[in-house]
């Protein structure tokens, strides 16, 4: 189940809220258009593309497999490279330096609600840098909040 | 906050009307204007500078050509500046910020598709959305045996990288030399292949550079007269054999010795990928902080600098490279390798079996053998939540050079309180020495004294014949201007260029110090 914000997020997050605009975002980008100005292409792939958007994980349900997994693909393609355990990831090692070892793993800690994962994620914090709605959709933005937040609780929480 | 921003001249309805018509060709999606939130994503908050100064009045993130076309067609009917970015993640040169407050960013992130991949002439045709984490993901889910090159953050875009004459540290390493093949579309919307690619069946568009006549592709990197939407990029096909390596040296001036005995290693090809030479700090950061070895202000003490030393195991400088090949080939270029740096008092040698769990290692183990990852980032960690801006002048691989850079710039970093975090890559005949000015985010004095600190550096640099290769958005015009032989005849070339393909001036106004007309008129 999602859980509540905890009361130490809701300062940060009213400090934020004037930043969250009401601008859409429902769909995820269009996969793979033929180009008209390409003539020379070979095969194509949208690397980036989510195949679907389930609401499920974002709006307070039950924890959504697919939206989970989906979720999952978001977390390792943006995230993961940086807040992973172990040495070598940056934000893991600020987490740890700024909170305690035990807090440092985005995936494994309970005090994350997801409109402060979103916040972040939209605004950037310390040295971590915004994402633009090019990179992550709000759609997108959705799924992934409800995965780092419900990633302790599936039994999908490693990341590799 | 950058709501309500106009670009320069432009009146608040003919900017609307322009987003209107913008909004038509895109959806309404990826036009940001009004979500703030979304707009300020595209803000450069590492620059030490006013982020205000390069706040942006919109976005666009076209999906294709025809979208591309579409919108320079709009910039041109309302004289509406466009900053172009690929995935924007040049942090430390700018992010996806303009140069210019007011301009509307051309995000071509959404243009993210690799277009080919050709395993038997090994290289990859990619759109300029797409970064080293997800062409590497490509190779790697099909089991292609080819290598990309990355820059040091996978999420470095591999067109805009290149475009922006980066560096990795595979035997590919200089970026823009392993590039084969771009198509540009221009100002007026005209769809350009460069090279092979404008000739009939175009069978070597990827695989010969130069084509018939004027070779163009160079005047579209670091440069504003163009959009470019594909590029070819050559791949290091995966060697049979691979061992990285790391040698260090325990003095700082060990640097004059080292780089002259880098040189003909580096110039004859026995090392055959961008080695670099890294300072203690850059080599320390990703694993420690400076507050645990000395928490007192200004620089770091020697004696500090020694401890995190030993207690890591590394010098002063550390030089990293890789072995490449078949074994007996490897196993001859080691003992040349080998023998000319045991020539350096104190050198210990390392492969990777010495330097298990070592993260530092780790990731320069991956980039020299096309691996992207992030460790690199936690240099930003040094001080605390940082950012920083690098300042990066060219040096020949001499001793001499290096070590007369290595002073000046280690000293004038002192003078101002800061601390030496640098490290030089070796290309083939030339060094880049990039010196990474970290600083924290939230500390407004601290910005203040990096800025002041780099404009004396860029002086001192200018003053001792050396010029950088690359620069922030903030100081595109100090650097441009150091490039001024001969009344300018240079950047006089590059006007000359930018008016004839640009006369509405729209595309990335500043970008390099290359300004259009109206705005050198200004």
């Amino acid at each position: 189940m999602l859980r509540p914000v905890k009361s130490k997020w809701m300062s940060i997050i009213a400090a934020f809220a004037f930043t969250l605009g009401g601008c859409g975002g429902d769909e995820p980008p269009p996969a793979a258009p033929e180009p008209p100005m390409a003539p020379k292409v070979t095969t194509t792939m949208a690397p980036a593309a989510v195949e679907a958007v389930s609401p499920a994980a974002a709006t307070g349900a039950a924890i959504d497999p697919v939206a989970q997994e989906q979720g999952r693909g978001i977390y390792v393609h943006y995230c993961a490279d940086c807040h992973d355990a172990g040495e070598g990831h940056p934000g893991t090692m600020r987490l740890a330096a700024r909170l305690d070892a035990g807090n440092a793993v985005l995936t494994t800690r309970a005090d994350l609600a997801p409109e402060y994962v979103k916040l972040i994620v939209r605004n950037g914090l310390g040295m971590m840098p915004a994402f633009r709605p090019s990179e992550v959709t709000d759609a997108e933005l959705d799924v992934l909040a409800g995965y780092v937040v419900n990633a302790n609780d599936t039994a999908s929480n490693t990341a590799k | 906050m950058a709501a309500n921003q106009l670009p320069q001249g432009i009146s608040a309805e003919a900017f609307a009307a322009a987003c209107d018509e913008m909004r038509g060709v895109v959806g309404n999606e990826w036009l940001i204007r009004d979500n703030v939130q979304h707009l300020n994503s595209y803000r450069d908050t590492y620059s030490p500078g006013d982020i205000d100064a390069t706040a942006p009045s919109a976005a666009v993130a076209p999906k294709d050509v025809t979208e591309v076309q579409k919108i320079l067609a709009v910039a041109r009917k309302y004289k509406i500046p466009l900053w172009t970015v690929s995935t924007g993640r040049n942090y430390g040169y700018g992010g996806a910020a303009p140069r210019k407050a007011g301009c509307v960013v051309l995000d071509l992130k959404r243009m993210n598709r690799i277009i080919e991949v050709n395993e038997k002439h090994a290289y990859a045709v990619v759109e300029p959305g797409v970064s080293y984490h997800e062409l590497y993901q490509h190779l790697k889910q099909r089991d292609i045996k080819l290598w990309p090159d990355p820059a040091a953050p996978a999420w470095g875009g591999v067109l805009g990288n290149t475009a922006d004459r980066g560096v990795g540290y595979t035997p590919y390493g200089e970026h823009f030399t392993v590039q084969c093949g771009m198509q540009v579309v221009l100002a007026d919307g005209t769809v350009v292949e460069t090279g092979m690619g404008s000739t009939a069946n175009a069978s070597t568009r990827n695989l010969y550079k130069y084509g018939h006549g004027a070779w163009v592709d160079g005047i579209f990197t670091q440069s504003n007269f163009g959009v470019i939407t594909q590029m070819g990029v050559w791949l290091l096909p995966e060697p049979p054999g691979y061992r990285p390596y790391m040698v260090t040296f325990p003095e700082e001036d060990d640097i004059h010795q080292i780089t002259e005995l880098v040189r003909p290693l580096k110039i004859s090809m026995l090392i055959p990928n961008a080695a670099t030479t890294v300072g203690l700090i850059w080599e320390a950061a990703v694993k420690v902080s400076k507050a645990q070895y000395y928490t007192g202000s200004g620089v770091m003490p020697d004696s500090a600098r020694r401890k995190m030393a030993a207690d890591l195991d590394i010098g002063n400088w550390n030089f990293y490279g890789a072995l490449y090949g078949p074994d007996p080939i490897m196993d001859n270029n080691w003992e040349v390798i080998k023998e000319s740096f045991s020539q350096v008092p104190g050198a210990k040698f390392y492969f990777a079996e010495d330097r298990k769990g070592d993260a530092a290692f780790d990731y320069r183990a991956k980039l020299m053998r096309g691996i992207p990852n992030m460790t690199e980032f936690g240099l930003l960690n040094w001080l605390g939540p940082g950012s920083h801006v690098d300042f990066s002048p060219m040096s020949p691989v001499t001793g001499d050079g290096a070590l007369q850079q290595f002073h000046f710039m280690r000293d004038t970093c002192h003078k101002f309180g800061v601390d030496y975090i640098g490290e030089f890559l070796i290309g083939w005949r030339d060094m880049h020495h990039v010196l990474m000015l970290v600083f924290k985010r939230d500390d407004e004095a601290h910005k203040r004294v990096i800025k002041e600190l780099f404009e004396v550096l860029v002086d001192e640099a200018t003053s001792k014949g050396y010029g950088e290769y690359r620069t922030h958005l903030d100081y595109m015009d100090k650097i441009s201007g150091t490039y001024n032989w001969n009344n300018r005849a240079l950047a006089r070339v590059n006007e000359a260029i930018k008016d004839a393909l640009d006369p509405d001036g729209i595309l990335s106004p500043g970008k390099s110090g290359i300004w259009p007309r109206k705005d050198r008129d200004a």
